[in-house]
C-alpha cells in the first residue's frame, strides 16, 4: 500500500521566527507515526505543511515519492482531523461524510455505499441524519475520521484530535483509533503533546523542540535510550544529573557524582569529562539507609506524593541533587516519611549517559514542575 | 438620597452583604438619623423598585408620544390633537385623502420601499465580499483599512450628505458625475452608508465562524471557490439575511442623505413628505397614518432580521456559536 511521506529539509519560517527548522524525516506507509513536542515547538505547523495549509519557505514534502510543496491542499490525497473537528454544522452526519465524495463527483450510489461503510467502520451507523452539534465528543470524532476515511486518503493527518475529550473516553479512543489504524492500513501522521498518547498508539515517534526533530524511533527506543536531555526531560521525569565520566571499562563507564563513584552502562560509554546522566523514576530502588552495595547514594526523603499506583518519593541526595523515585503501590505507601534517610540504589543499566555534552537541554527541575509527564 | 442610592445599588448588583450588615430581610434605619427613605425600597434583597421606577418612566416617555402618533392615525376628524373618535378614514376609508388614495401618500411610500429594496439589494453583497476579503487580508494595511471601515459608522450623516452632495454636482470625474441627483443617487448615498453595517455585521460571524471550517473543505478537496459557496456561505446566512433587514431598517428610516440626494418630487420618501408636512397647518392624520407604516415597517424589519439570525444562528452553531454576534447585531440597531 502507498502512503509514504518524507520530508526533506522541510523548514517555515515567520519573518523572523523559524517555526520548522530543516526537519527531515521519512514516514513509513501504513506507519502510525507521531509528531511529539511541547506547545510551540512546530509539530501542528509541519502538519499544516504536509496537508497543504501552509506553504513551505523551502524544502521537499515527497509523498509516494512525488513533490507537494507547491500543490494546495484539494489536489493532494492527504486528508485531516482537526483539533475541534470542524464537522460542517449546516450538514447532517451523512453530507459531513460524503462532502469529499460530491467533490470528486462519485456516482451518487456510490456515495451512499460508501458513506454508509465509513459510517460502520467507526461505529456510527443509524447516526447519518444526526447534526454534528446533536453528538457527543467522541462521536464528532468518529464521524471527523470517517469523512476522511472515506476519501481513501495515502495519509490521513490527526491534529491533536484526543485533546477537546475527556480523560476516559481519551483512553478508550486511543485503543480504538490504532485499532482502526491497523484495519485500514493507512499511514497516520498523529500530532500530540501528550507523551502517554504518543507512546502508546505510535509505530514510530518524532520528539520535536524549537523547530527541530530531537529524536525519531520507536517509543520504547525514544523512551528508553533518549539522545538528548530535551528527549529525556520531555518523555517523563528524567532525574538529570551532572556527573563527570572518570573511568572507562568495556561494557560501563565509571562517572563520578560528588564524591560518589557510580557504575553506568548505558548510553554514551565513551564520554569523558562532565557528563549529565539520567534515571527513570521507576527504574530508582529505595534500599535502607546505610546499605552498603554498589551504586548506591545517601539522601533524605523530602517529599512524598501519593499518585494511586504508585508513589513517586521526592529524594534529596547528599550531592545536593534531587531525585524522583517512583516506587510501585504495594500497600505500603506509608513508609517513606519526610525527612527519613535512605539510600537510593542505581542499577548501571539504568544509568544513562547523555552524549555530546548533552546539549542545552533543560534544567532538570522544569521536569519536575510537569508531573502528568511521567508515565506510570 | 445617598442611603437611597446605596440601597438601590447594592440590591441591583446583588453584592454580599456587608459583614456589619444583620441577616435579617429589613435592614433598620441607622441609630440616631431617621431616613427619609421609606422602609420598603431600603431591602437589599428585596427588588430593585427604585430603578424599575426609573425604566418604567423612561420607557414610558420614549414610547407615549409614538403611541399617541399611531392612535391619531385612527382619529376620526382632521384633527392631529383632539380625539373626536376612532375611524381608519385617514388609511383608506376617505377617497382622496387617505394614505392609499392621495397620490403624493403612495408614492412617497412606494419610493420608499423602492429605496430600501434597492439598497438592501446591493449593499448586503457588497459588504459580504468586503468583510470576507478584509478577514483574509494580512498584509500592509489591512489594520488600518479594518478601522477606516467603521468610519462611515461614526461620520455624523450631515457631513456625509452634503460630501456627497458637493462631488456629486460639482466634480467633472469619471464615477461622480455619471451619479445625477434623483433615485441614483439616493441609492448610492445610502448604500454608502450602510455598508459599514453589513461589513460589522458580517465580519463579526467571520470571527465567530474561524478559517477552520474553510480548511477543512479544501482539505476535503473543494476549490476555495467551492469552500466559500458550500460552506462559508451557509454558515454566513444568518449574518446576511441580518443585514439585509437591517440594511432596509435604515434605509426606509434615513433622512438626511435621502433628502440631499433627492431631486423631484418623485423622489420624495416617507421621512422627507413627514418632514416637510409636519409643521403644516394642511396636514391631516393621514401623516399620522404614513409614520406608522414607517415604525412598523422598521419594527418588522429588525425584528425578523433578529428573528432569522438567532434561529439560524442557532441552527448552525458550533461550539464557539453566534452569541457575540447577536450582541453586535444588538448593538448596532441603538
Amino acid at each position: 500500500m502507498s502512503g509514504d511521506v518524507q520530508l526533506r529539509g522541510l523548514t517555515k519560517r515567520y519573518d523572523e521566527t523559524l517555526a520548522v527548522d530543516a526537519i527531515d524525516a521519512s514516514v513509513n506507509a501504513g506507519e502510525f507515526f507521531s509528531l511529539l513536542g511541547p506547545s510551540g515547538c512546530g509539530k501542528t505547523t509541519t502538519l499544516r505543511m504536509i496537508a497543504g495549509f501552509v506553504r513551505p519557505t523551502s524544502g521537499e514534502i515527497l509523498l509516494d515519492g512525488v513533490d507537494v510543496a507547491q500543490v494546495p491542499p484539494h489536489r493532494r490525497n492527504v486528508h485531516t482531523v482537526f483539533q475541534n473537528y470542524a464537522l460542517f454544522p449546516h450538514l447532517n452526519v451523512f453530507d459531513n461524510i460524503a462532502f469529499g465524495l460530491r467533490r470528486q463527483k462519485v456516482d451518487k450510489s456510490d456515495v451512499r455505499r460508501r458513506v454508509e461503510e465509513a459510517l460502520e467502520l467507526v461505529e456510527l451507523g443509524g447516526m447519518a441524519g444526526r447534526r454534528p452539534q446533536q453528538l457527543s465528543g467522541g462521536q464528532q470524532q468518529r464521524v471527523a475520521l470517517a469523512r476522511a476515511l472515506v476519501l481513501r486518503p495515502a495519509v490521513l493527518l490527526l491534529d491533536e484530535p484526543l485533546g477537546a475529550l475527556d480523560a476516559k473516553i481519551r483512553k478508550q479512543l486511543r485503543l480504538e483509533l490504532k485499532a482502526l489504524q491497523e484495519e485500514v492500513g493507512i499511514t497516520f501522521v498523529f500530532v500530540t503533546h501528550d507523551q502517554e498518547e504518543a507512546l502508546s498508539m505510535s509505530d514510530r515517534v518524532a520528539v520535536m523542540s524549537n523547530g527541530r526533530i530531537e529524536q525519531i524511533g520507536t517509543p520504547a527506543d525514544v523512551y528508553e535510550s533518549p539522545a538528548t536531555v530535551f528527549v529525556a526531560d520531555f518523555l517523563g521525569v528524567s532525574n538529570l544529573m551532572d556527573a563527570a565520566a572518570v573511568d572507562r571499562g568495556p561494557d560501563h563507564c565509571t562517572i563520578a557524582v560528588g564524591d560518589f563513584r557510580l557504575r553506568a552502562a548505558c548510553g554514551d560509554l565513551t564520554a569523558s569529562g562532565a557528563v549529565k546522566v539520567v534515571a527513570r523514576p521507576e527504574r530508582l530502588q529505595l534500599l535502607e539507609h546505610g546499605d552498603e552495595r554498589p551504586n548506591c547514594l545517601p539522601g533524605l526523603v523530602e517529599r512524598t506524593v501519593y499518585v494511586g499506583a504508585s508513589v513517586q518519593v521526592m529524594i534529596r541526595l547528599a550531592t545536593g541533587a534531587q531525585l524522583q523515585a517512583s516506587i510501585a503501590n504495594t500497600g505500603d505507601a506509608e513508609s517513606y516519611q519526610q525527612g527519613m534517610p535512605v539510600a537510593v540504589h542505581l542499577p548501571p543499566d539504568a544509568l544513562r549517559i547523555l552524549g555530546g555534552a548533552a546539549g542545552p537541554g533543560k534544567a532538570p527541575a522544569d521536569a519536575a514542575t510537569e508531573p502528568a509527564a511521567a508515565p506510570a | 438620597m445617598s442611603t437611597s442610592q446605596k440601597s438601590t445599588t447594592s440590591s441591583a448588583t446583588a453584592s454580599p452583604p456587608a459583614p456589619e450588615a444583620p441577616a435579617r430581610p429589613v435592614e433598620p434605619a441607622p441609630q440616631g438619623r431617621r431616613s427619609l427613605v421609606p422602609r420598603f425600597l431600603r431591602n437589599p434583597w428585596g427588588e430593585p423598585r427604585f430603578l424599575v421606577a426609573v425604566t418604567w418612566t423612561y420607557i414610558a416617555w420614549a414610547l407615549v408620544p409614538v403611541v399617541i402618533a399611531i392612535l391619531f392615525s385612527f382619529n376620526a376628524g382632521k384633527s392631529r390633537s383632539v380625539w373626536q373618535g376612532f375611524s381608519t378614514r385617514w388609511w383608506w376609508g376617505d377617497p382622496s385623502q387617505s394614505i392609499f388614495h392621495d397620490p403624493q401618500y403612495t408614492q412617497a411610500l412606494v419610493h420608499s420601499l423602492l429605496l430600501a429594496g434597492l439598497d438592501m439589494l446591493i449593499a448586503t453583497p457588497l459588504g459580504v465580499l468586503l468583510a470576507v476579503g478584509l478577514s483574509r487580508w494580512r498584509g500592509r494595511g489591512s489594520g488600518v483599512s479594518n478601522s477606516l471601515m467603521l468610519v462611515p459608522l461614526v461620520t455624523p450623516e450631515i457631513v456625509m450628505a452634503v460630501s456627497l452632495l458637493v462631488v456629486f454636482t460639482q466634480l467633472a470625474l469619471f464615477p461622480f458625475n455619471a451619479i445625477h441627483l434623483g433615485t441614483v443617487a439616493q441609492v448610492v448615498g445610502q448604500v454608502t452608508f450602510s455598508l459599514s453595517y453589513v461589513v460589522v455585521i458580517v465580519r463579526s460571524r467571520l470571527v465567530s465562524i474561524g478559517p477552520e471550517y474553510e480548511e477543512a473543505a479544501r482539505d476535503l478537496g473543494a476549490t476555495s471557490w467551492a469552500a466559500i459557496r458550500l460552506v462559508l456561505l451557509p454558515l454566513l446566512m444568518p449574518a446576511i439575511l441580518a443585514s439585509m433587514l437591517i440594511v432596509f431598517a435604515l434605509s426606509i428610516d434615513d433622512f438626511v442623505v435621502t433628502q440631499y440626494m433627492s431631486s423631484t418630487a418623485s423622489t420624495t420618501t416617507i421621512p422627507m413628505y413627514l418632514y416637510s408636512n409636519a409643521r403644516g397647518g394642511t396636514s391631516t392624520p393621514a401623516l399620522n397614518a404614513l409614520a406608522t407604516i414607517l415604525v412598523s415597517t422598521t419594527l418588522l424589519a429588525i425584528a425578523i432580521g433578529y428573528l432569522v439570525y438567532s434561529v439560524l444562528g442557532r441552527r448552525t452553531a458550533s461550539s464557539h456559536g453566534g452569541v457575540s454576534a447577536l450582541r453586535d447585531l444588538s448593538g448596532m440597531e441603538a
